[in-house]
Parts: C-alpha cells; sequence; structure tokens
C-alpha cells in the first residue's frame, strides 16, 4: 500500500535571507507547481491563509529544554525547534491559541540549526539527550518537500549521546526510508481511539495508515513510539482504546518500541471557547474538569486514573517490561496507576533515559553497546 | 438642515402608529409619570411634520401617551416636511446616547438602529465606546441581535434582570433555548457570576448530551424546584445550582459527596476541620485547628492524634482511593434529563 501524500503547500513566502538554503532548494524542487515569493521579512499576520508556507530566518534558540512544571513529573524532552503551526487541525490543538502567527512556518536557515543541534550534546557528553521536533508543529508533515529529516537523521546518528523522536499524525515516512539512522532515531505515532480519530483529528492519517507507517520504518530499522496523548473521556473510551490497542499490538513488534506514553486531555482555560468558535461540532471541552495545579484544565484525577489504568493494564499483556509513562502527571496519580512515583526510579527523565540504553542501545559505553549488538 | 420652530399641534394630527423613532425602554419610567403628574410637561417633545397636517414624533413618547388623556394639543418642536428623517433619527440617536444612564435593551436598539446611518468603523469607534459597550469588535453583531430580541426578553433586560455578559452569551442561541433560560433567571434573579456559571455549565450539558438547553432545563428535577413554593428565591438558587453542578460533574459530584459522608462520619470535633486536596488534585491534606488557649490547642492535639488511628479515618482515604466503577465510562450514565 502505497501512502497518499497531499501536498498542503501552495505558496511559499521565504525571506531573502534563507533564499539558498538547503530547504527552500527542496521546496522548490519537489514543488514544482508552488508559487514562490520572496520578501525581505515576512510579515507577522493574523489571518490564517490556508496552503502557504512561510520561510523564514530564526534568530532564537533551536535547542530549548521542554517547558516543564515542578508539580507534574516531566519528561526532561529537549525541543529542537523547526517551525511553527500545523494545518491537521486537529480541534484540541493549543497551537490555535498562537493569533500572531497561524500561518504554516518553517526556519530557512537549516545551517544554524544543525550546528546548534552538534553543540549541544557535545558540550554535555556525560548526559543522554532526548530531543524532538514535534512540539510547535508535527514533525513529518511537510518533511516529504522540506527534507529536514534528511539532514536531522543522519546528523543524530553520529551523536553518540542524543536520540531523536519525531513525532507525527501524519503516514508522511516514506523519505525516512534511505537515510542513515544508525539506530539513534525513532519515529512516533500519537494514537488514539478511531471515534476520537475521526472526530476531532479529521484531517491527520486514519489509525490504518499510521500503524501501517510505523511498520515500515520499523522494517527499515527505526524505532518507534507511541503517544496517546490527548486520552479523551467519552461514552465507549474502554472498548475505543483497548481497540487501538489491538491494532497497535497486531501491528509492531513491541521490542521495536521504545516507549508508551499516556496523557489525559488538559488545556488552558482560554483555549475552550477558542474549541467551541472554531470547532463547535466537538465535544471535547464538555468533559469533567478541574483546574489542576499549573492553571490547566485537567480531567478529575479518578478520570484520569481510569484512562490510564486501563491502558497500562492492556499493555503489560503485550510487553511487561515496555517503558509506559505518564506525560504531565502528578505523583499521586502515578502512584495509583503504577503503584510507584517516579521519584523511586530515579525520576522521569532517568527512567526514559533507561528505556533509550535498553532498547535502543545509545548512551551506553560502546563496548557496551558492541556486547549488547553481539547479543541481539 | 432647517431648525425646528415650537408650534401648537393637535395631537388628533398625531400617527400614534409611527415609531420609526422610537427607542422603547421595556420598563416604565414611575419617576418621569411623577414628575408628569406633578409639574406637567417641562420640556416641549420633538415632532416632524411627515405631510402636511400629519405629525410624527421624534422625542417625548412617554410624555406624549401621558398627555394624550389629558389634553387635545401639544406646544411641540416642530420639524418642517422637507427634514431628512434618517438625519432626524440620527439626532434623535445621538441625544439618547448622551442624555442619561441607557438600559441594555436601549443600548441594542440604538446600536441597531445606528447600523444603517453610519459606517461600522463609526459604530465601534465612537458610538460603542459612547454607550459603555465593550469590546465592540467582537460584540457588535451579538448587540444587532440583541435588538431583535422579542419585546418580553428585552423587558428582561431593561429591568436589569440579565446581566450584559449573559445577554451576550445568549444572543447566538437559538430563541427557544433563549426562552427557556431566560425564563429561569427571571424566576432566580440571581448574580451576573451566577448567571454566567449556569448559563455555561447548561450549555456544556446541553452540547455534551445532544439536547437542548430547553429540555435541560424542562426536566422534571428542575422544574419540581422552581414550582416549590416552600423555597424561596435564594433557595431556588441553591438548589438550581447544586442540580445543574451535578448534571454537569457527576463523577466529580458523587466522589466529593461520598468523601464529605466519610469526613463526617469521622465526627471530630468543631474545633477541628480536616480538608481534602481540592478536587483531589494533589496529594496535601489539611486539618485546621482552632484554639483560643494554649489548653484548648493541646486538647485538640491529643484528639488529633487519636483520630489519626481510628478506622473511619483510614476509611477516608480508603474512600479516597476508590477509582470510577469500571462498568460505566468514566463520565456518568446517562443523566436523567436525556432520558426525557
Ligand atoms: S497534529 Fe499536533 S500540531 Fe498538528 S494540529 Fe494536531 S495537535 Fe496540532
Amino acid at each position: 500500500m502505497n501512502p497518499r501524500v497531499k501536498k498542503i503547500v501552495k505558496n511559499v513566502l521565504v525571506e531573502r535571507a534563507v533564499s539558498e538554503s538547503p530547504v527552500v532548494s527542496a521546496l522548490r524542487e519537489r514543488l514544482p507547481d508552488a508559487s514562490f515569493n520572496f520578501v525581505d521579512k515576512v510579515p507577522e499576520s493574523s489571518r490564517k491563509i490556508p496552503g502557504l508556507l512561510e520561510v523564514v530566518h530564526f534568530k532564537g534558540r533551536f535547542w530549548r529544554s521542554c517547558p516543564g512544571t515542578k508539580i507534574y513529573e516531566c519528561c526532561g524532552y529537549q525541543i529542537v525547534h523547526i517551525g511553527t503551526q500545523c494545518s491537521l487541525d486537529c480541534t484540541y490543538c493549543i497551537l490555535q491559541s498562537y493569533f500572531e502567527s497561524p500561518n504554516l512556518r518553517i526556519f530557512g536557515n537549516t545551517e544554524d540549526l544543525l550546528a546548534e543541534v552538534q553543540a549541544v550534546p557535545r558540550s554535555s557528553p556525560q548526559k543522554l539527550f532526548r530531543a524532538g521536533t514535534g512540539e510547535f508543529t508535527d514533525s513529518l508533515l511537510l518533511d516529504p518537500w522540506t527534507g529536514l529529516s534528511e539532514h536531522l537523521v543522519p546528523l543524530f546518528a553520529r551523536i553518540p549521546n542524543a536520540v531523536l523522536e519525531l513525532k507525527t499524525k501524519t503516514d508522511h515516512v516514506t523519505q525516512l526510508e534511505k537515510l542513515n539512522h544508525g539506530g539513534q532515531t525513532l519515529v512516533s505515532w500519537s494514537l488514539n481511539a478511531d471515534d476520537v480519530i475521526r472526530s476531532e483529528e479529521p484531517r491527520s492519517a486514519p489509525l490504518k495508515a499510521r500503524l501501517r507507517a510505523a511498520q515500515r520504518c520499523a522494517d527499515w530499522g527505526y524505532f518507534l513510539g507511541f503517544h496517546f496523548d490527548p486520552m479523551i473521556d467519552y461514552p465507549g473510551w474502554r472498548e475505543g482504546y483497548r481497540r487501538t490497542l489491538h491494532a497497535l499490538f497486531d501491528a509492531v513488534d513491541p521490542s521495536r518500541v521504545v516507549w508508551i506514553s499516556l496523557g489525559a486531555f488538559r488545556f488552558m482555560p482560554e483555549l475552550k471557547s477558542i474549541i467551541q468558535s472554531r470547532h463547535p461540532q466537538s465535544r471535547i471541552v464538555t468533559g469533567e474538569f478541574i483546574r489542576g495545579l499549573d492553571g490547566k484544565m485537567r480531567y478529575f484525577r479518578d478520570i484520569r486514573v481510569a484512562l490510564y489504568t486501563l491502558m497500562v493494564d492492556e499493555i503489560r499483556t503485550w510487553d511487561p517490561s515496555l517503558t509506559v509513562y505518564l506525560c504531565m502527571e502528578g505523583p499521586w496519580v502515578w502512584k495509583r496507576v503504577f503503584g510507584f512515583e517516579p521519584s523511586e526510579r530515579g525520576g522521569l527523565p532517568a527512567m526514559l533515559d533507561q528505556a533509550v540504553r535498553d532498547r535502543m542501545g545509545v548512551g551506553i559505553s560502546s563496548r557496551a553497546r558492541g556486547a549488547k549488538n553481539a547479543a541481539g | 438642515m432647517a431648525p425646528p420652530l415650537l408650534k401648537e399641534v393637535s395631537l388628533a394630527a398625531v400617527d400614534w402608529d409611527d415609531e420609526g423613532f422610537a427607542i422603547p425602554a421595556y420598563v416604565p419610567d414611575e419617576a418621569l409619570l411623577k414628575s408628569l403628574e406633578a409639574v406637567g410637561i417641562l420640556h416641549p417633545p420633538v415632532m416632524w411634520e411627515k405631510k402636511a397636517g400629519l405629525f410624527a414624533v421624534v422625542d417625548g413618547f412617554k410624555r406624549l401617551s401621558w398627555l394624550r388623556s389629558r389634553s387635545s394639543s401639544v406646544q411641540a418642536l416642530l420639524f418642517p416636511e422637507e427634514t431628512d428623517p434618517r438625519a432626524l433619527l440620527r439626532i434623535r440617536l445621538e441625544t439618547k446616547i448622551f442624555s442619561r444612564q441607557l438600559n441594555l435593551a436601549e443600548k441594542a436598539h440604538i446600536l441597531a438602529r445606528y447600523t444603517a446611518l453610519t459606517s461600522e468603523e463609526d459604530l465601534r469607534r465612537r458610538i460603542c465606546p459612547a454607550l459603555r459597550i465593550a469590546s465592540p469588535t467582537e460584540s457588535l453583531s451579538l448587540w444587532q441581535s440583541i435588538a431583535a430580541w422579542p419585546a418580553r426578553h428585552l423587558s428582561l433586560l431593561a429591568r436589569d434582570l440579565i446581566a450584559e455578559k449573559t445577554a451576550l452569551a445568549l444572543a447566538p442561541l437559538p430563541e427557544k433555548d433563549r426562552e427557556a433560560f431566560l425564563n429561569l433567571l427571571g424566576a432566580l434573579r440571581c448574580s451576573a457570576s451566577l448567571q454566567m456559571e449556569l448559563l455555561e455549565r447548561c450549555l456544556d450539558i446541553a452540547r455534551r448530551d445532544g439536547i437542548t438547553v430547553r429540555a435541560l432545563l424542562g426536566a422534571s428535577e428542575m422544574q419540581t424546584i422552581l414550582r416549590d413554593e416552600n423555597l424561596n428565591r435564594r433557595e431556588k438558587t441553591a438548589a438550581v445550582r447544586d442540580i445543574v453542578y451535578r448534571w454537569r460533574f457527576p463523577t466529580i459530584h458523587t466522589k466529593m459527596a461520598k468523601l464529605e459522608g466519610a469526613v463526617e462520619a469521622l465526627k471530630m470535633p468543631s474545633a477541628l476541620s480536616l480538608l481534602p486536596p481540592p478536587f483531589l488534585e494533589g496529594n496535601v491534606w489539611e486539618l485546621r485547628v482552632r484554639f483560643r488557649t494554649p489548653s484548648e490547642l493541646a486538647a485538640s492535639l491529643t484528639k488529633a492524634e487519636q483520630i489519626c488511628t481510628a478506622t473511619q479515618f483510614q476509611a477516608i482515604f480508603d474512600e479516597c482511593a476508590k477509582g470510577v466503577p469500571s462498568k460505566t465510562t468514566a463520565t456518568a450514565s446517562v443523566p436523567p434529563h436525556a432520558a426525557a
């Protein structure tokens, strides 16, 4: 089955400072029908223009730490900032509230990005870095045309103390096939119950397509990750999530999976009215939310625990040793779901680092890695 | 435009059905009526001779309707026939805007009438601020639709029973839903913040359960409260608030009620109160001790120590640890109104 890759971009607005960049060359070659316009500065606009891609010269930091909170356990993820916005238009997406730049935007100064990616892990060689590009956009949404992974994936293969996670809801993976990933990239999918995918993520790839793409990546030697986030409490959720889990279990070999994360839907209170006006058919904001200790709305504790417990119980039957973690949850919820708090295991970042060492063999000495590979 | 002249106008020659310049207030002006009874008309009403011998009221509707049964003519400021009625309406609206505190119904009317006379820019920049209308960009069209509400709805606005924010939130609703909610507010007469709380929750429940607000408010449990003659308004408001909360947050309501029951079963002395984390978010509980003297404190602390080892105390934590019954969805089963 050949995945469908819909062309999302019709017009490209490029800042002159990055007009010669590899990303722009790739776009020109791979989007022959798109119109290209060059400007000194892409104006800030509050109007969303479908089909427009802005390529700007980004002057900020490409490598950032995920802004966690003290109260809810953060995974210590590192963000590689490649661009902003997304055209998949999930009903719950936080990016809807970023009114200042509503259009798809990528950073054209790829050399600066790659230089920073190389420099940061090198500055702390003892530390293991788990980095990902899917924080402010979907990692692979534009990748078939920008070719960014063709730079990032081989680069991470050369960094001994870092792994790259490409997080997506698309099936845009064909361009990953021939890349030298060195076992240091994991491709991960955000998964959900099929009902939720259909109602809240209608423009993203259907569940089957995501799982098929995951199979292909596994066949090419990539490691995999899955994120059930945001989990939604809706009538029939137990069956819905169970079905998705069983589809996942049927599709991939658990030994390729580095982690599965679980996160119940949470949102800044301001997002509610935006969701209601932009997606009037969506019911997701009518759940039983309370204001969390970080100011975000989150499901009442018992509902979160019920959602997570079902998932953990099912996943354990598939692979008891697989790292399953909760995204931005309090230790009191961890305790009820897993029977322990992350601090008892050195903290969540340490648990995930361990998963990288155990499953990917990254972040252990080269001798140990050789032995592991020989044994594997 | 020619200035008006003070002239005697026969009330029989007034076209009483012409409401082209009317801005209804939807509430009787008791103070004005008393003043008219005491001293009669002080300032001449304004009229327009719309065609020879036929007059339309421009300003002074209430005063003239009072006078109608008492006199056959009035001294009025009269605009001549050739006057442009749009210009006249404009003067009328401007006078109204700057003359006194307007009720919400009047504001809505003025905005709607002005829409045809000026640009949207002028409405936003000048008229809305003069009417003290916040965020005109978002609310202008809502205000205009409020002006088209039926008189019975506008009279609730005019009587200050509906807060501005509530009116704007109700504006996009279908008329029957709005009617049902306005009837509820008319019965409860609650504060602006409570109005919004009830409205938001009712809208959420209706959306969640795929029913109308009207059907929700028509549920027998709700109607029983509203019809209960033994409850005063305050008690009805509390009962309605409680039931709406229960419908909106069934899992939370059930859990917190059970927890409260478990805490009550502890029978703590009145000097002590045990507070779970709000909505059980977090794991820090509080024990509050009230005392006047060191010996009172010591006695309470001794009691608190005994409570810590009581089985009822452990029962609270057991209750707290119980999850959502696995046979249902995490959300509660179908609420009573949905089955109706
Ligand atoms: S895929 Fe992610 S970034 Fe894109 S719209 Fe959905 S939630 Fe937002």
